[in-house]
């Protein structure tokens, strides 16, 4: 101890002996620390069992009732969670003594008599022990406490992230794939989807680093990237969105690497978006690599807007041809000799035909490298025609039936000649109908019908236009413009177009529409279309997709009806 | 301009709808594929990816696209519509007079 050394603390003196208790209480005090005493080993034991705020014990060995040894056994015993040091005061100076004072659970000795500056060095050094435990024990519970709020911050974002990716539909058996993430949190990112006309979409990406900070990014990509599939958006409009949202969200240093495929129905026509990824090798039915498709761009989130170059690459291949998308963890993994796995080695593993290289690169990659130090994916994807696993859920995706509550609504609208000139009217009905979400899977085939009705019943009701025009490829054009002038000169009419739910659980839709120029007789339609000939299916297109058209008032009025549900 | 045209290579032409192709395309459609020039060429792809609205008159157009190209050696190739579209093909029987993919 050096003179003058702050010093505080609560002291435990244990002694039989007033005079020593005094002599001890004296020195400790005029020292500045607080002093409290107990006269046998019981009596220190139940004083340390109601007061926790003693630093230290000074323990007497010889008492009556209870000895030192066993009062500083059971002090010991009962407070695991504390370091108390207990000092020995003792006149006893044999080795067995002295043993069993530290065998019980003792940290010192101070001899009898009792020389101050000894003792004050003691106390001194046991209680700056006591503080550095204590510390330690602080910083350890900050430590325990932070590392469970870290885990339950992890479990909720795991669970997010759970629910975020589980619409990845991964039933397309075009696709193979392997993902080995290195910690509980994935910077790769593979996610695939069913194209609208049946194809399907994959991408596999890489953000900078690994773990928490590098998924992060994950939810707005796989957000965009749904929301795009099912507008059948191409992947260079996909790409241009994950850029434009990337950018705002990511710090400067972070980006994201992605290849994004979409092969066609048939399985023979592949277009893609590649920004800062390994080439993506396309290996031939029979074995060996017969094209390497190079990214032709920035990775995501690194370019500005307009700087952005949303192009498209298009290629037809081979049905049987795989293409294999990989991330940098595969070829980056290390032997013990600090050697890399390497694009050579991947490479060579697709000389030999094979069903499916999943297996043999992931076996290959993982008997090579020491340890893991990065997210190790990859994906293939195999043209052929396109199959789904679960028709149901790519059916379920096409369709996305909303909840069937829909109210017996009627719409209706009396279009004079400035309105039918303004054009663009059935394009407005279906504007305004697809505020009714349920009606919105049949949008495409209520457009075809109602313009169909509706330009007979202009065409040839109130422009009295002869079809028989369209006979020849010029008089298909001279129909058309003959159309817009009489259009521009027509004067007098108007058409009625009236949508109605009917039916049970209104899952009708009866379209009428009915013109006020001449009659018509739609009896004699042509009934054969032959194949070359360029007009006369409108009729067919509405009979088909309708379930029943029947004309009224000599044909002025059409009245067709739509069934809401799967065709 | 709803309809654009786009070289995919030096033998074939990409041909890209919006979403509505009906009467109102009627000039448009044809200035485009009449304006792509027969040296070289072997086929057009239509890309109907876009495409949700279309009539009856879009059937004509594409028969006399069909007609204008024929005898040429040029293939005509429909691809990305949706099955609405489809449909439409297949009522038509245009499925039979195109390779719709």
């Amino acid at each position: 101890m050096t003179i003058g050394e702050d010093v505080s603390g609560k002291i435990l003196i244990v002694d039989d002996q007033a005079y020593n208790r005094e002599l001890l209480s004296f020195i400790l005090q005029d020292n500045g620390y607080e002093c409290v005493t107990a006269v046998n080993g019981m009596d220190a034991v139940s004083i340390m069992e109601v007061d926790n705020s003693i630093d230290l014990v000074l323990m007497d060995v010889n008492m009556p009732v209870m000895d030192g040894f066993e009062a500083t056994r059971q002090i010991k015993a009962e407070h695991p969670e504390r370091y108390i040091p207990i000092v020995f005061v003792t006149a006893l100076d044999d080795d067995e003594t002295l043993a069993k004072c530290l065998a019980v659970g003792g940290d010192d000795f101070i001899p009898k008599p009792v020389n101050d500056i000894v003792l004050l060095a003691k106390v001194a050094a046991n209680t700056r022990t006591a503080n550095l435990y204590q510390q330690l024990q602080t910083t350890n519970d900050r430590l325990v406490y932070h590392q469970k709020v870290m885990d339950r911050e992890h479990a909720i974002v795991e669970h997010v992230f759970r629910n975020g990716m589980r619409r990845v539909d991964m039933d397309c058996h075009n696709i193979r794939y392997s993902i080995t993430p290195l910690s509980m949190f994935n910077g790769d990112l593979l996610l695939s989807a069913p194209n609208p006309s049946g194809g399907v979409y994959v991408l596999l990406g890489d953000f900078t680093g690994h773990g928490l900070s590098a998924a992060i990014g994950c939810l707005p990509v796989s957000d965009i990237f749904y929301a795009m599939t099912r507008k059948h958006a191409d992947v260079g409009e996909i790409a241009y969105e994950m850029n434009i949202r990337l950018q705002s969200l990511l710090p400067s240093y972070m980006f994201f690497c992605a290849a994004i495929f979409e092969l066609s129905v048939n399985g023979d026509r592949l277009s893609y978006w590649i920004g800062g990824m390994n080439d993506v090798l396309l290996v031939s039915k029979e074995g060996g690599i017969s094209e390497r498709l190079s990214a032709q761009h920035m990775p995501l989130g690194v370019l500005e807007s307009h700087e952005f170059d949303s192009s498209v690459s298009s290629i037809s291949v081979a049905t049987g041809t795989k293409v294999f998308i990989y991330t940098d963890g595969v070829i980056e993994g290390q032997n013990s000799a600090g050697e890399m796995f390497g694009e050579e080695r991947l490479e060579a593993l697709f000389q030999e035909p094979r069903e499916s290289y999943v297996d043999v690169v992931g076996r290959s990659v993982n008997e090579f490298q020491q340890d893991q130090r990065d997210d190790i994916s990859f994906v293939e994807l195999l043209c052929a025609p396109v199959t789904h696993g679960n028709p149901d859920a790519l059916e379920a995706f096409l369709e996305s039936p909303k909840a069937d509550v829909r109210l017996p609504w009627c719409m209706s609208a009396t279009l004079e000649v400035e309105d039918i000139k303004r054009g663009d009217v059935i394009g407005q009905v279906i504007r305004l109908i697809t505020n009714e979400t349920s009606l919105s899977p049949f949008n495409d085939s209520l457009f075809t019908v109602l313009s169909e009705l509706f330009n007979n019943a202009l065409d040839h009701g109130l422009l009295r236009l002869d079809s028989s025009l369209k006979d020849t490829q010029e008089g298909f054009w001279e129909y058309y413009q003959l159309r817009s002038e009489r259009l521009a000169a027509l004067d007098s009419g108007s058409i009625d177009v009236e949508l109605r739910l009917i039916g049970k659980g209104c899952n009708e839709l009866q379209l009428t529409i009915s013109h006020s120029g001449q009659g018509l007789c739609y009896v004699d339609k042509p009934v054969v279309v032959s194949a070359d000939q360029s007009y006369g299916r409108g009729m067919l297109l509405v009979e088909s997709l309708c379930q029943s058209v029947e004309y009224s008032d000599d044909g002025r009025t059409a009245v067709a009806v739509f069934a809401l549900r799967a065709h | 301009m709803s309809i654009t045209a786009s070289k995919l290579s030096d033998f074939e032409y990409c041909i890209s709808l919006a979403e509505t192709f009906d009467f109102n395309c009627v000039d448009e459609f044809r200035k485009t594929y009449e304006s792509v020039s027969p040296a070289q060429l072997q086929g057009f792809v239509i890309d109907f990816r876009k495409t949700h609205f279309m009539d009856s008159s879009a059937l004509g157009m594409l028969i006399n696209m069909q007609k204008f190209w024929e005898g040429k050696n040029v293939a005509i190739r429909i691809v990305n519509a949706n099955p609405q579209v489809k449909k439409l093909f297949s009522i038509s029987r245009l499925d039979k007079k195109f390779t719709i993919e």
